[in-house]
């Protein structure tokens, strides 16, 4: 949680709320006495905006904590509601308000960390559930120096809100052209917060977007601007990109470009267009934040109001339109938009050559339907795998071996449009790759930090992603490390297995995996657990143990390396029920406990809790093996089988 | 895959309004002191209660105990209790702290809106497993997966809301 870096996981970990917001919206404005009239609805949709500083303490909490599990939202709740009480009985009138929700849930997730993986085994007292009672504790402090210092805060935050509101138009035209000119960054949402949610008081009520829909005639000042262009002006942009495609690229482009200008029109989500030409014509991009901050000028001084739940397309736009001040005039002005994009993006593109969509040089790139690319000089048999996997599978596999793989990867998060990873140097991540597995963009924020811009469907892709990239299927990760051989290869001698968990062996060939049955992994054995503390097998250094804890690998003094695969198919359940005991690159002995795991969560989720020890350099035929076929096994202390050097 | 263990999973949901107790427990004490910053908290958070059992249960019956489900868990219980407080009395502005009244007594009133908070739990939490990974078209695409369990969660709130006050309220009056 540093710098930018930390920022930008702030700003994703509010779309779990914000997502919420259409629907408050929605039913609020359905409800409402000027629509339907049913005031329970209207009560309903009302209810969320008036709690929606814990639905962020909430959001914030589960977005920063380390495993985004439901005990850290349930924390940053409690320590939202100590620290919004606590400040009141303090002095009565202090009104944190959103800020009460921020900040519970920024301080949630520094203890919650800590503990969050600690004594994982039990399911009714754990380390989330210490982390829980802790940080109701730790709130009081909290309490303590909020209830001191807001109200001088509180005064500062009103002159700020005084000299905004002086600004007017002006003011507004500002925030538009910074509005979009942070997109590139993702910061935008930190400085909508503020003014969309903090900012003004209405009967009892702050910020633009919380205000208007409490019926405050002044609010929409910052959200108005946004619908000409996103409504109007970016589909306007599109049509000139189509129309600058080449002939034989146009009806591809055409399709995508339909459907990214629709979202836009929509939804008011216009990521996927500005990415088309952000980095591939950033003056262009300066023109289109510069006419955002015009439209908020014009709009304003019009005295047009118009505010959003969501953002500035139709839906919200005929939702909030009898809500509006001289709302229908934001057509006519959006008219007028469409065409100077089109016409300078249409103007633009000639003139400079500009690479946009469908005119790319013939690199065997094409775009197919929503911004998919196909790769038309990949081998057919690869196309055809393709058709029988997921598109989002196929997608964040070559994500995965573009963005450098294992070694590269740290982090993998994501937010409304894009998937937001952070690398150990993203030097290593091959750009031309990551555009042509789909990507509308790529962004390197600093050394570690990368952003590819995807889709609004990016949640799938980072799903697939992160199953992937999870050390799996050790063979290739341990295939790449550097093998210290020349330590090790000379070792001669002999070294015993021991059972890395209690229960009855299983001839390899019989579990049902062929990976491992059928020998791929090397050779080995395979063990039914009957508890689920697995230990080292042997005496060695732990040379693989991923974030998802369901398998092991230990390089031995023999050179051996002896990985134990926990149960089948549990990647997927992406660390839940395991626990380290050890890290990588730890020296173990034989016996020592490894990895804990809850055997119900695997026998419930995974297809089976069977656990397969193999060599993996078994293929490279060192090493003898005499195999032992003891039957029932005691972790540590029966032998499985001898190896020696041959 | 998870009908097994639906027991086991709101046992564990349980563990965390339980958990609410103790805290409320050590501000009570606390507020003693007549220190405000305490009184504050311990004259509230009693009414924040059945929220954290709302909360709890939808994430114990989450089948991956997402946050998610814990914002389900939340909005679900917040829709219904505003929709509820709107039919009962239309002149109360929805507030969680001053809950509409229920009969004669507030520990009445908290008595049921402790079953009600159940009741969004569970559904929050069914919800949760049912459409934690749904595909919208691509033009709604942002709202699809996770977020659009919080999402259809407030429409169940509202109905169930509406429908406790106008009917099942109805008849036990």
């Amino acid at each position: 949680m540093k710098g930018l870096g930390g920022l930008q996981r702030l700003g994703k970990s509010l779309m779990l709320p914000i997502a919420v917001l259409p629907a408050a919206g929605l039913l609020n404005r359905l409800g409402a006495s000027d629509v339907l009239k049913i005031p329970f609805i209207n009560a309903g949709g009302n209810a969320i905006f008036t709690y929606l500083a814990l639905l962020f303490a909430m959001g914030i909490a589960i977005g920063l904590s380390k495993d985004g599990n439901g005990a850290a939202a349930l924390s940053g709740a409690i320590v939202y509601f100590i620290l919004n009480f606590g400040v009141i009985g303090i002095d009565k009138n202090i009104s944190m308000g959103v800020f009460a929700g921020f900040i519970a849930g920024l301080c949630t997730p520094i203890l919650y960390n800590r503990f969050c993986d600690k004594m994982n085994d039990n399911p009714y007292f754990n380390g989330r559930h210490v982390a829980i009672l802790l940080n109701a504790v730790a709130a009081i402090i909290l309490v303590l120096i909020f209830g001191v210092i807001w109200p001088f805060i509180q005064d500062g935050l009103n002159s700020i809100n005084g000299w905004i509101v002086s600004s007017g138009a002006i003011g507004a035209a500002v925030f538009g052209f910074a509005n979009r000119m942070l997109i590139p960054t993702g910061l935008h949402h930190v400085l909508n917060t503020y003014l969309w949610f903090g900012f003004g008081k209405y009967h009892g009520v702050t910020g633009d977007i919380n205000r208007f829909f409490a019926g405050d005639p002044t609010a929409g000042t910052y959200q108005v601007g946004f619908f000409p262009i996103m409504m109007f002006g970016l589909p306007g942009a599109a049509l000139a990109m189509v129309l600058r495609a080449k002939k034989e690229k146009r009806k591809e482009t055409f399709g995508m470009m339909l459907s990214v200008a629709l979202t836009a029109f929509l939804t008011g989500i216009t990521e996927p267009i500005e990415f088309s030409f952000m980095f591939l014509a950033y003056p262009l991009y300066i023109v289109h934040a510069v006419l955002t901050g015009i439209s908020g000028l014009i709009t304003n001084l019009l005295g047009i109001k118009l505010g959003f739940s969501f953002s500035a397309g139709a839906i919200d736009f005929a939702l909030n339109y009898t809500h509006g001040t001289k709302a229908w005039e934001l057509i006519p002005i959006g008219v007028v938009f469409f065409f100077i994009y089109f016409g300078i993006f249409y103007w633009a593109i000639k003139k400079f050559d500009i690479k946009t969509p469908g005119r790319e040089d013939d690199d065997g790139l094409a775009y197919a339907g929503a911004g998919l690319f196909t790769d038309q000089a990949a081998p057919a048999g690869d196309s055809a795998a393709a058709v029988t996997k997921d598109k989002y599978q196929v997608m964040a596999e070559k994500y995965f071996s573009a963005l450098g793989g294992n070694e590269n990867l740290d982090r993998i998060d994501y937010c409304t449009t894009r998937l937001r990873i952070k690398v150990k140097d993203t030097d290593k991540v091959d750009e031309a790759s990551v555009k042509r597995a789909g990507a509308r963009g790529v962004v390197k924020i600093d050394k570690q930090n990368v952003q590819i811009i995807v889709g609004t469907d990016v949640e799938f892709v980072a799903d697939h992603l992160k199953a992937i990239a999870s050390p799996q299927a050790a063979g290739t990760i341990t295939q790449t490390q550097p093998r210290p051989t020349e330590e090790h290869g000379t070792a001669s001698g002999s070294e015993q297995i021991y059972a890395p968990v209690t229960g009855e062996t299983i001839p390899l060939t019989e579990v049902p995996d062929p990976v491992f049955s059928q020998g791929m992994m090397g050779e080995g054995v395979a063990v039914k657990p009957a508890n689920g503390t697995f230990v080292a097998p042997v005496a060695g250094e732990i040379v693989q143990l991923g974030e998802t804890k369901h398998a092991y690998g230990i390089l031995t003094s023999l050179g051996e390396e002896i990985l134990v695969h926990i149960g089948l198919d549990t990647v997927g359940l992406k660390g839940e029920g395991f626990t380290a005991h050890v890290k990588q690159g730890d020296h173990v002995s034989a016996g020592q406990i490894v990895i804990t795991a809850d055997l119900s969560v695997i026998r419930e989720k995974a297809k089976s809790d069977i656990t397969s020890i193999v060599v993996t350099n078994s293929m490279e035929n060192k090493f003898a093996f005499d195999w032992s076929d003891p039957g029932k096994v005691e972790a540590g202390k029966t032998i499985l089988f001898e190896s020696r050097v041959k | 895959m998870h009908q097994d263990h639906l027991f086991k999973r709101l046992a564990a949901g349980l563990v965390y309004p339980v958990l609410a107790l103790i805290i409320y427990a050590l501000f009570l004490l606390l507020s003693l002191t007549g220190f405000g910053g305490f009184s504050g908290v311990a004259n509230t958070f009693g009414y924040f209660l059945p929220l954290i059992l709302s909360v709890g249960l939808a994430v114990g019956i989450a089948h991956d105990k997402s946050g998610a489900a814990a914002l389900a868990g939340c909005v679900g219980y917040l829709v219904f209790a505003a929709s509820f407080t709107s039919i009962v009395n239309a002149k109360l502005a929805f507030d969680v702290t001053m809950p509409v009244k229920i009969g004669a007594t507030l520990s009445g009133t908290m008595t049921f809106l402790f079953i009600c908070a159940c009741l969004t739990g569970i559904v929050a939490g069914w919800l949760y497993n049912k459409f934690y990974n749904i595909h919208l078209p691509d033009w709604l695409a942002f709202f699809g997966g996770r977020r659009f369990v919080p999402i259809i969660t407030s429409v169940y709130g509202l109905f169930l809301g509406a429908f406790i006050a106008q009917i099942v309220l109805a008849h036990i009056k």
